[in-house]
């Protein structure tokens, strides 16, 4: 029997390895991957904890948590592809668009 | 025997995961998923919810990654064409680990090794059905009003002569 | 019968909603029709409540509960007694004349569905607030017709006047609702109880006669009755609201929602009992705003403003009912005022209409040429107004109103201004009527009116003549239907002993033979063009106009603009540079022109030069040193900030994962 604890130091793994791949690679492809990465470690927390537990709640949980990613992925995957479109843009780099654009060569 | 699978398993997730980080071509990040999500899936049957192993190759490795590599593709097209061609040593990690996760895999399905570790239990898929249209209906309810909205978006996003 | 207290509101609410969803399906005249079916659907039930028990005992239905806070729970209820069945009974039956006279004289208008949606809104928020059985309930009904009664003065809305007018009313009578919602939070805050019938007993027996708390709720409620009712001081919004439509003037400003204050008192009376110095404030504001609006309507020229003084006026008489205890009398004058008002407006929007839009009653005179109806029916009205003896209902509601004053606290005095009152109304709306009807112009007339606005100018006509016989004056024989009638909710006026209420009486009906006389000298005197004293005082509404705007509105405005400036590019040099640079030269002003008069010109210039240096080095380097400083450390922190937005994924990513992190740790912790 494996003990909850080695599950959830698992999931961690897979979650800051996720995080990692998000906030240190700049093409936004691999920021999507790192987030399903982050992701599927939330998604072997709560069936981890499920089977703990003994029912089935953390499943309906994964199951839902399935719904969302497939929802986001088709929309960021739209995004991204209309940000390479528009800007030729595949890093994120380029695509600051909304920064503070204010001159401040007077201070 | 059950143990040992489980962290090898478990260990082929966390290496394909890390590989994410450190390879440079997007295809080669996806491959290192489809593997990470493989070794998940085996993790979860091996914890007792065959029916979400069964859901997280379909959904994960069949559709959500075949998306990535659709994406990947065309815009490969585009813009990095003149890329050097990826040296063969680039998929030397891939199929390592994509073999140790098929031997693995033999190796559950030849021992059947659940057998030897019986107190773990197992929540079927019909419990788990029983779940969702008994109490959590209105999850359900959510998740198809989310797929109708992801839907919409896309096909709004998508959509010709918008400018 | 009480199962359907919901249909009496709920018609005319259904009416305005279909016109608002499926107005533009339906056609303009099937418009009208919806607006007429849904306000004659209502009278109908009133009929029917007048048929069945609900004259009998009061009738009472619980819709739903409003709001569920705690212990505290407002229904959704209706009340029917005898007092409210007076007030529905007026408002559904003028509500569904006017509707019908609507018909052809909005016939033209471009927006009926506006029209139409807020005539009927504005019925079913008079009848919720007549009808409501606690305070919240009839302060929605309070808000409905607040809202309505704007929409409808500013219905011609691409004309400036127009929706500044609507404004004005609307800001105005925010005033008094401001000071009801007061009164009403006190008394919940006292009882924990807003039901009028639980909040009326509760407040007989909890609080003694005259005390503070008693006084304050009854002067917030007056404040609200006094904005809406349009009495001194909150009165300046009537005159101006006559910009809208004749018959919404008709309706809201003549017959209703004006009205809306004298019930309001009347449903509160137990309340104002408690407090006989409000009481006395009742009637003292009456007494005034009687004189007010009657003086002030001697001097227009507008045709619609002479009648909206008048309503001044004579809600003015229902208030001093009212402080004088007569509950009954007051909402007798109420329902033939409502009669005969209605009547003068919708035939003087007639006339208005037949002429072409013409307000000004000398201009109105050389046209000539007005429909003989309208005109008849006028003068009908005009009689009831003016109070003639034995034949108007006029004369037995002021009659009464006017003997009742006498027997109050300071009785005499509060006499002689509504005696004075009457005299005046007689004079006005006699000059309006000889100079509208007798002018140069022709007096046959060629027009006809459309039957649909010729059948409710009859129909009121008649009511402004006979509902008067139901009560007989005090010391006559014959009915006296009405007092005895309200007698069990409404306490009965007290009249002073017989000799004197015979001599009263017999004045009060010389006073508008009085007045008739008066303005057939009144009009000689305009036509030879001598005016009277104090015409343009008493036609700019006593100055109150002014007065406001001097004191209320420049001084917003100016404070407005100083904060504008405050806000703009030069905002700095507006609040500081610039008085301080007027101060400087004030200062070295005054020094120059010192030293001038000493005859040291030399001394003089020099100081010149030092008041120049002064001038010079305070202003341009102290003070420029201290705003540029101010910049440099608005500009320094601005750096700062403006890092951390710097439109990068990745940092934001970060910042929120650190976030996160420690929100995560100080919570493990």
């Amino acid at each position: 029997m494996i003990p909850l604890s080695h599950s959830l130091i698992i999931a961690a793994l897979l979650f800051v390895l996720g995080l990692a791949v998000v906030l240190l690679r700049r093409e936004l492809l691999f920021i999507l991957i790192g987030l399903e990465v982050m992701l599927n470690g939330v998604a072997l927390t709560a069936i981890a904890a499920g089977q703990y537990w003994g029912n089935a709640d953390g499943q309906v949980l994964v199951i839902m948590l399935l719904t969302v990613t497939a929802a986001e992925v088709v929309v960021a995957l739209i995004l991204v592809w209309l940000a390479f479109d528009h800007y030729k843009a595949v890093r994120v780099e380029t695509l600051t668009h909304l920064r503070d654009d204010t001159d401040r060569s007077t201070s | 025997m059950y143990e040992f699978i489980f962290y090898l398993s478990s260990a082929i997730a966390v290496v394909a995961a890390g590989a994410i980080l450190v390879v440079r071509h997007p295809v080669h990040a996806a491959l290192y998923l489809i593997v990470s999500l493989l070794a998940l899936a085996l993790l979860f049957f091996l914890l007792g919810a065959p029916l979400l192993a069964a859901l997280q190759v379909m959904l994960y490795a069949g559709a959500i990654m075949v998306l990535f590599l659709f994406m990947m593709m065309v815009m490969n097209l585009r813009t990095e064409r003149n890329l050097p061609l990826l040296l063969p040593g680039n998929w030397g990690g891939i199929s390592l680990l994509a073999l140790l996760l098929w031997l693995v895999l033999l190796l559950l399905l030849s021992r059947s090794s659940l057998d030897e570790a019986g107190s773990i239990t197992v929540i079927e898929p019909k419990e788990v059905g029983s779940a969702l249209f008994g109490p959590y209906l209105v999850v359900v309810e959510a998740a198809a009003i989310l797929l109708l909205a992801a839907l919409v978006a896309a096909l709004y996003l998508s959509r010709k002569g918008k400018r | 019968m009480s199962q359907w207290l919901w249909l009496i509101p709920g018609t005319p609410l259904l009416g305005s909603l279909i016109i608002l969803f499926l107005g533009s399906l339906l056609r303009r005249k099937h418009l009208a029709m919806v607006a007429c079916c849904a306000s004659a659907a209502a009278f109908l039930v009133v009929v029917l409540a007048w048929l069945t028990e609900a004259t009998s005992q009061p009738l009472q239905q619980t819709l739903y509960t409003w709001v569920a806070v705690g212990e505290w729970r407002p229904m959704f209820g209706f009340t029917l007694d005898r007092l409210a069945l007076v007030m529905v009974s007026i408002v559904s039956s003028v509500g569904l004349l006017v509707h019908l006279y609507s018909v052809p004289f909005m016939a033209e208008e471009a927006d009926q569905r506006r029209y139409y949606f807020f005539l009927n809104l504005f019925l079913a928020g008079m009848l919720l607030l007549v009808l409501a059985d606690n305070l919240l309930l009839l302060y929605l009904g309070w808000e409905l017709v607040g809202l309505c009664s704007y929409a409808l003065i500013g219905f011609w809305y691409r004309d400036p006047p127009c929706s500044n007018a609507g404004r004005k009313a609307f800001i105005v009578t925010r005033i008094g609702d401001t000071a009801l919602a007061l009164g009403i939070f006190l008394l919940f805050s006292q009882f924990h109880e807003l039901s009028l019938s639980a909040l009326l007993t509760n407040a007989t027996t909890q609080w003694e006669k005259g005390s503070t708390l008693a006084t304050l709720a009854t002067l917030l409620i007056l404040g609200g009755a006094v904005g809406k009712s349009a009495q001194l001081p909150l009165q300046v919004w009537l005159p101006d609201a006559m910009l809208g439509p004749s018959p919404v003037s008709a309706l809201i400003h003549a017959a209703t929602m004006v009205t809306a204050g004298v019930y309001l008192i009347a449903r509160t009376h137990p309340l104002f009992e408690l407090a006989p110095h409000t009481q006395w404030l009742v009637a003292a504001i009456g007494a005034l705003t009687i004189v007010y609006g009657a003086s002030a309507a001697v001097a227009q020229s507008d045709f619609k403003k002479v009648l909206a003084y008048s309503t001044i006026s004579q809600i003015g008489y229902m208030f001093l009912a009212l402080g004088c205890g007569a509950y009954a009398i007051a909402l007798f004058h109420l329902t033939t005022h409502a009669f005969f008002k209605a009547l003068l407006f919708l035939s003087a929007g007639a006339v208005i209409r037949a002429s072409g839009d013409e307000h000004d009653i000398n201009s109105l005179g050389k046209i000539g040429n007005h429909p003989s109806i309208a005109r008849w029916t006028f003068l009908i009205g005009a009689a009831s107004l003016a109070g003639v003896p034995f034949i108007t209902a006029g004369f037995y509601s002021k009659d009464a109103i006017l003997v009742t004053a006498w027997s109050a606290p300071t009785g005499p005095l509060l006499w002689i201004f509504a005696a004075f009152g009457a005299l005046l109304t007689a004079i006005y709306i006699f000059r309006v009527y000889f100079l509208v009807f007798h002018g140069s112009g022709p007096r046959t007339s060629t027009i006809s009116l459309p039957y649909f606005m010729s059948l409710p100018l009859l129909i009121l006509a008649l009511l402004s003549i006979v509902s008067g016989f139901i009560e007989l004056p005090e010391g006559w024989p014959g009915p006296h239907l009405w007092s005895l009638w309200l007698a069990d909710e409404l306490a009965v006026a007290t009249f002073p002993p017989l000799t004197i209420t015979y001599t009263l009486q017999f004045i009060t009906a010389l006073l508008p033979l009085a007045g008739f006389s008066l303005a057939l000298w009144l009009i000689q005197r305009e036509q030879a063009y001598q005016s009277l004293p104090l015409a343009n005082f008493l036609r700019s509404g006593w100055g109150f106009d002014a007065f406001y705007y001097a004191m209320l509105v420049r001084p917003y405005l100016a404070l407005a603009r100083i904060l504008q400036a405050g806000e703009s590019k030069e905002g700095i040099t507006y609040i500081v540079v610039r008085p301080y640079r007027a101060l400087a030269r004030g200062v070295s002003d005054a020094v120059e022109t010192l030293l001038i008069e000493g005859a040291l010109t030399r001394i003089t210039r020099g100081f010149l030069a030092f008041a120049t240096f002064c001038r010079k080095g305070v202003e341009y380097k102290m003070l420029e040193a201290g705003i540029t400083s101010l910049v440099a450390a608005l500009r320094f922190s601005y750096t700062i900030l403006s890092t951390t937005q710097n439109g990068f994924l990745s940092r934001y990513a970060l910042v929120i994962s650190t976030g996160a992190v420690f929100f995560l740790g100080y919570w493990l912790w």
